[in-house]
């Protein structure tokens, strides 16, 4: 498992932390029931307080991305990345909606929205 | 108790790094007066001069801030301050001891009886008790450098008192009756030299503890 | 699991300071950080914790045992760094350790042999001729080698350098790695404690000012910065520290209250910041809590 931290970027570590599990989770990366580091030792490689760790491991086991067994550490769950796609999902229906409701206010019509949802389409494919 | 053995071997290692300079200082002073004086005058110097000379394991420990490590160190305060006489003592006896050796080795000595010398060696352990016992607790309590100045003061006042001439007298009486008693009162010396160091050893822990 | 260290209502009274109603805990396992600015009461704390000085008040437990009735087992327990070498001058590596070694029950002559070769301190060389940070790492090299439980640092890393600061974090991470030893690090580098420290326990003017996790101190303090004329009167009982200067004001404030006041700008602040503001002694607010809330 790889964690890069940012110091600067204003988010705070334990977030990015989560953040990166889930995107290795769901790109495949870590495979349903791999174990993950202990807290420490987490905590120890990435120079990091064994609180911070504890509290990004925790919230992921509460969002069931992973599970901690007694005794032997942390393993991805194999929903991890079914919850992860169903979150993503939810992403794209909110960001979805804020769109129309700026659409709305812009008064462009359905129409103007469909063309501009497949031209921005094209140019994602083509990047 | 281990705690006062381990605290002797601790002052011994901190007395270490300056044992050849002391050493040497020793032997010449001492070899000095083995050329010119009797064998009671020689113990009783060799008295006041340890008792200079072994207290300064007080100095290191306070120039080198070493009561923090006695702090640090599972070893308890009774156990530090009964290390810190013995070790004081241990010295003064070793010291006398290789005096004592040198000055049978060395010629031209007048001869002296088993009962003077006995008296000269109480003597000689009374001056230092007295001096010692009246100096650690200061040392304890105020360290080094400011329990020198203090500790002068029981000295003056003893040596004040001596030199009243209505004492002198007393002072004399009291010589011409050892000299004639001696074994007795080698064994008197010795006791009070006992006491004193009990007493001064007692009084240091009781005002070191006080100060926490 | 027992707690490396437990204070409560500590109190000890010293002509002109007054160290008031002191209470913290160190979970085994973790690090705690020790901060406040220059006689806050910080060693004195730590002194009372190794015994050196008996509290008036309140009580002190190490793996929850009194000080007072179990000296000896405590300290064979306790590993400490002091922020000046307390060995004799003349000493070399191997006096220290023929010294020292007889008083633990427990020296690990391998442990310590390891760590003088980590550290790359000349075993024959007298320690009078060594640096500063020679000193230090010799001072934790005996302090991790008799199986101690709790490593307590005072200011040990004050006038070190960045490699030598963060060799340091290193082994104190390595150190609490097995959940079972825990660490106790004051220091005014706040920026060594940032990233390594779980808890913190800020004193100040003898006071508590905070205790517990550094997360959570983080997250209830923030810098707020604004105008002159966007200080009202509500807003300056709130700020710690508060700095006018022509170009405006800037203080620290407790997050919740800050809220309260929209429109000014809102930051993030560092350890070294929060510890700095609220230290100040101006201002209207000294922002202790009462009895060691957090």
């Amino acid at each position: 498992m790889n964690i890069i931290l940012s110091n600067g970027s204003g988010v705070p570590i334990y977030n990015q932390i989560k953040e990166q599990i889930k995107a290795q989770v769901l790109s495949g990366e870590l495979g349903e029931g791999e174990m993950l580091p202990s807290l420490r030792q987490l905590a120890k490689d990435l120079k990091i307080s064994v609180l911070t760790t504890t509290r990004a491991y925790n919230e992921l086991e509460a969002e069931g991305f992973i599970q901690s067994q007694q005794g032997k550490g942390f393993f991805v769950m194999p929903s991890g990345s079914e919850l992860i796609r169903e979150q993503l999902i939810r992403e794209v229906e909110e960001n979805l909606t804020s769109a129309i409701q700026a659409a709305g206010r812009a008064s462009l019509s359905e129409a103007e929205l469909y063309d501009l949802l497949r031209l921005l389409l094209e140019v994602e494919k083509n990047d | 108790m281990m705690g006062v053995s381990n605290m002797v071997r601790l002052d011994y290692f901190t007395m270490k790094p300056n044992l050849k300079t002391f050493g040497a200082v020793i032997l010449f002073v001492v070899a000095f007066w083995l050329m010119r004086t009797s064998l009671t005058l020689l113990l009783i110097n060799c008295a006041w001069y340890m008792a200079l000379i072994s207290t300064n394991v007080f100095a290191v420990e306070e120039k080198d801030g070493l009561r923090r490590l006695y702090g640090i160190l599972p070893l308890r305060t009774r156990a530090m301050i009964l290390g810190r006489y013995v070790f004081v003592i241990l010295i003064y006896v070793v010291a006398t001891s290789v005096v004592l050796g040198l000055s049978l080795i060395v010629p031209g000595r007048e001869p002296i009886t088993l009962g003077g010398a006995f008296l000269s060696m109480s003597a000689s352990l009374l001056i230092f008790s007295a001096i010692v016992g009246a100096q650690m607790p200061f040392f304890f309590r105020l360290g080094y450098n400011k329990g020198r100045f203090y500790a002068m003061i029981p000295f003056f006042t003893v040596m004040g008192l001596a030199a009243i001439p209505s004492l002198i007298g007393e002072t004399l009486a009291l010589f011409s009756w050892a000299i004639n008693n001696q074994t007795m009162a080698g064994l008197l010396m010795f006791a009070l030299s006992i006491a004193i160091l009990t007493l001064s050893c007692v009084v240091s822990l009781f005002l070191y503890e006080a100060q926490r | 699991m027992i707690n490396a260290l437990e204070l409560a209502d500590v109190s000890k009274r010293f002509p002109g300071f007054y160290l008031e109603r002191l209470g913290f805990t160190v979970p085994q396992g973790y690090i705690m950080g020790l901060v406040g600015p220059n006689g806050a009461g910080k060693t004195t704390t730590i002194q009372l914790i190794l015994n050196m000085l008996k509290p008036d008040s309140g009580h002190i437990k190490v793996f929850g045992l009194d000080p007072r009735g179990h000296e000896m087992q405590i300290k064979e327990d306790v590993g400490v760094v002091f922020d000046s070498l307390m060995f004799v001058d003349g000493w070399t590596v191997d006096d220290t350790e023929k010294a020292i070694s007889r008083f633990y029950r427990h020296w690990n002559t391998k442990a310590f042999a390891g760590l003088i070769e980590q550290f790359e301190l000349p075993r024959k060389k007298r320690i009078s001729d060594f640096s500063r940070g020679m000193h230090m790492k010799l001072m934790l090299a005996t302090a991790l080698s008799h199986e101690a439980r709790l490593l307590v640092l005072d200011e040990p890393t004050s006038g070190l350098d960045a490699v030598t600061r963060d060799l340091f974090s290193e082994i104190l991470q390595d150190y609490i790695k097995d959940g079972e030893r825990s660490v106790l690090f004051s220091t005014h580098i706040s920026s060594d404690l940032e990233r390594i420290a779980d808890y913190i326990t800020f004193i100040k003017d003898g006071k508590l000012f905070y205790t517990g996790s550094l997360e959570n101190l983080m997250e209830n303090f923030c810098l707020i910065k604004g105008k002159p004329g966007q200080l009202t009167d509500d807003l300056e009982t709130e700020i710690l520290g508060l700095r006018v200067t022509n170009m405006g004001f800037e203080g620290l404030i407790k997050t919740e209250k800050a809220r309260k006041f929209g429109d000014i700008l809102i930051d993030q602040p560092s350890l070294d910041e929060i510890v700095v503001y609220a230290s100040k002694r101006e201002g209207k607010n000294d922002g202790c809590f009462k009895h060691g809330q957090a």
